[in-house]
């Protein structure tokens, strides 16, 4: 049975129940719900972002569920993304962060997972001024400041 | 025209990014802007491991005294290497250390240094403490790390390898072994248990919170009864390891049957994962394995694993995770094979050998198998059917085909039995989980028989199911001879492989084959399997 996604927004989308559960966010709510037809509403995520996510889940619809993973290794560090992911994540960074944040938000950690993923590997190997234009963020820091965090962290750059 | 700025990442998605990232990227995450310093500086401070100071210029340098000061609160874990500059240690204050879980001192020189005694002089004010890990350190930095120890509250883990442990800091340790949740002692020499033992005589020992219990020793003072008394103390056993020492035979045996008499009364409840080596019978391990509720793990490594073992792990072979029963020349190749047909969990296999057929499951058998299950229907059950059916059920398939992480393993082939090399090969692809191959040690009256070749002439292309292998290691097969085609082969379908361990002349390789092993960052160490799969 189709589930209605209602976006920010206010447009609807009518996916399958098996693609709408690979949030666990909304797989919770129809647990809690039962069945009806009643549209969800996505306060947090607009149409634009939810056809994307919703265009992930339809692709990984039948995916087993991901165990969690406990350790912290750093072999699977970066790089490892899919064909298919990687494709999917030429968006432009604004795009990539909604996304991230809708995944957040709808909990789908794989989705999360491939997009914290990304932006990992664009800050890879740049400047602190090349990630700031990179991701049009605004340096706070005073020169002082941002000199003495350099200096205190060299340290860690080897390790 | 200025961008619109970006949507704010919260703190816990900058933790998650800062999950992908090498610590140089992390630094640089920190200058950005004050948001993403304040949400991955924990992560940059939690583990500080120094290192000694390097000639000019600098190649790795240790983080200032102001920086340890500022950001001593992050601290959890904390490395001290073998020698350290004197001036730059004598100015560390272990107030500094407030938050630390855990302290490393790690020292493979006799040298001790400054380093040390400021860190272990003091030790009560490092008041978070739970984990000590001494390696190879001076005996007297073991003595002052032990003097201090039961002013720390929260210890509930010793760590403590190749080193020597005397009178009174055997008697410290002993005083803190009621607190410990684990205790490894690993190549350590009691020189003198007099102290212990007179205490021990007025106060019984009882351990109630110790699960992992490693008892590794030196010829020493702890003799094999005293081993014993230490292990029967400590009813919340999970893991032991009880490694012998050939001079003391006798009264290790004996001790071995107290504990096995303890563990049929049924007081290690808990007991899952069990290693021996040196002078336990095949029939003691036996004991013990039945005994046992539950076995995940057994190492075995000394020639005592036999039929009787075999026989009573059988029951566990359901839930069992890890096998080494190397150098344990009573282990058939029949009984590997069931191994691997009948432990569906099975993580780490390591044995010696395997002959070829018994390996490979062919047709032929399967078509049989029909013929017997006809006669089944028609006759009564003889001696004859049960032998059959035996047969017929150790050609099964290999059931931990998606669980074997880690195989040592050797393959024989009789005599004309060199063309069954492509179906062995076709067996080895069902392990589609596997990260790590080793070749096991050939006995010296293998020579002149065949063994299996990583060659691609003989098969080494089926193994393209090797999706996630990381290393492998062929240094104890002498007829194994690593050649450029196929390590080229290897680089190209098995991308994670980063450790391959055996003889290939680098001198003679291509430049573009040396190349692709630079970017890889490949390694070819000379190590042990143990070694290894610490890697």
């Amino acid at each position: 049975m189709p589930v209605i996604l209602v976006s920010s927004d206010a447009q609807e989308f009518k996916v399958d129940k098996e693609v709408a559960e690979r949030s666990i966010l909304i797989k919770n709510m129809l647990e809690d719900v039962g069945e009806s037809d009643s549209p969800i509403p996505l306060p947090n995520v607009t149409a634009a972002v939810l056809t994307k996510v919703i265009e992930y889940c339809e692709h990984h619809r039948n995916d087993p569920v991901q165990v969690p993973d406990e350790t912290d290794d750093p072999r699977k560090r970066s790089n490892d993304i899919e064909e298919w992911d990687m494709k999917f994540m030429q968006v432009d960074q604004e795009m990539l962060f909604e996304i991230i944040l809708a995944a957040n938000y709808l909990d789908i950690k794989p989705l999360l997972d491939v997009g914290c993923k990304t932006v990992a590997n664009i800050i890879k190997g740049k400047t602190p001024e090349e990630i700031r234009k990179a991701f049009n963020i605004v340096n706070d820091f005073t020169p002082e400041e941002e000199a003495q965090i350099k200096k205190e962290n060299e340290w860690a750059e080897d390790r | 025209m200025i961008a619109k700025p970006l949507p704010y990442l919260p703190p816990e998605i900058l933790m998650l990014i800062a999950q992908h990232q090498s610590m140089a990227d992390m630094v640089s995450c920190l200058q950005v802007c004050s948001a993403w310093h304040s949400a991955m500086i924990y992560k940059i401070w939690r583990q500080v491991h120094f290192w000694e100071s390097e000639p000019e210029p600098p190649l790795i340098i240790n983080p200032t005294m102001d920086a340890l000061q500022h950001h001593q609160h992050f601290i959890r874990h904390l490395r001290v290497p073998e020698s350290f500059a004197n001036d730059y240690c004598s100015r560390l204050q272990p107030f500094l250390f407030v938050n630390v879980e855990s302290l490393e001192i790690l020292c493979w020189s006799e040298a001790l240094s400054a380093a040390h005694f400021t860190l272990t002089r003091e030790l009560e004010v490092l008041p978070s403490l739970e984990t000590i890990h001494l390696d190879s350190v001076d005996p007297t930095v073991v003595s002052w790390v032990l003097r201090s120890i039961s002013a720390l509250p929260k210890l509930t883990a010793i760590i403590i390898k190749n080193t020597v442990i005397g009178r009174q800091s055997a008697l410290n340790l002993w005083r803190v072994l009621p607190q410990l949740k684990m205790l490894i002692l690993e190549e350590v020499l009691f020189t003198d248990m007099t102290a212990v033992k007179e205490t021990m005589a007025t106060t019984p020992l009882i351990c109630p919170h110790l699960r992992i219990l490693w008892l590794d020793l030196r010829d020493t003072d702890l003799d094999p009864f005293d081993q014993a008394d230490l292990v029967l103390a400590c009813p919340a056993l999970g893991e032991l390891k009880w490694y012998s020492l050939s001079v003391h035979y006798y009264q290790f045996t004996s001790a071995f049957i107290r504990f096995n008499q303890a563990l049929k009364e049924g007081r290690f409840p808990d007991l899952s994962i069990f290693r021996c080596r040196g002078d336990c019978l095949d029939t003691q391990i036996a004991t013990v394995l039945q005994s046992m509720r539950l076995v995940v793990e057994l190492r075995s490594q000394a020639n005592d694993f036999g039929p009787e073992s075999f026989l009573a792990l059988r029951p566990h072979f359901s839930r069992l995770a890890f096998l080494d029963v190397q150098n344990c020349e009573d282990m058939t190749s029949t009984m590997v094979q069931t191994v691997l047909c009948s432990c569906p969990v099975l993580e780490s296999l390591l044995v010696d050998w395997m002959w070829a057929t018994d390996a490979i499951q062919e047709e032929e058998e399967e078509e049989e198998e029909e013929e017997y299950e006809v006669e089944d229907d028609d006759d009564d059950d003889g001696g004859e059917e049960v032998r059959r059916r035996k047969k017929k059920s150790t050609k099964k398939a290999w059931v931990c085909g998606s669980t074997l992480r880690h195989l040592c393993l050797s393959f024989r082939f009789r005599e004309g039995e060199t063309n069954l090399q492509p179906k062995v090969y076709e067996s080895l692809a069902q392990l589609t989980g596997l990260e790590g191959f080793m070749m096991a040690k050939r006995y010296r009256e293998l020579e002149g028989e065949q063994g299996l070749l990583l060659l691609l002439e003989h098969g080494l292309e089926k193994l393209t199911t090797w999706k996630i292998l990381r290393y492998v290691n062929f240094i104890h097969d002498p007829l194994q001879v690593l050649g450029e085609t196929e390590l080229a082969w290897m680089l190209e379908h098995w991308k994670d492989l980063n450790v391959v361990i055996g003889s290939t002349d680098h001198a003679n390789l291509s430049t573009g084959l040396n190349a692709d092993i630079q970017r890889r960052q490949i390694v070819f160490p000379d190590a042990s399997p143990d070694e290894i799969l610490e890697i």
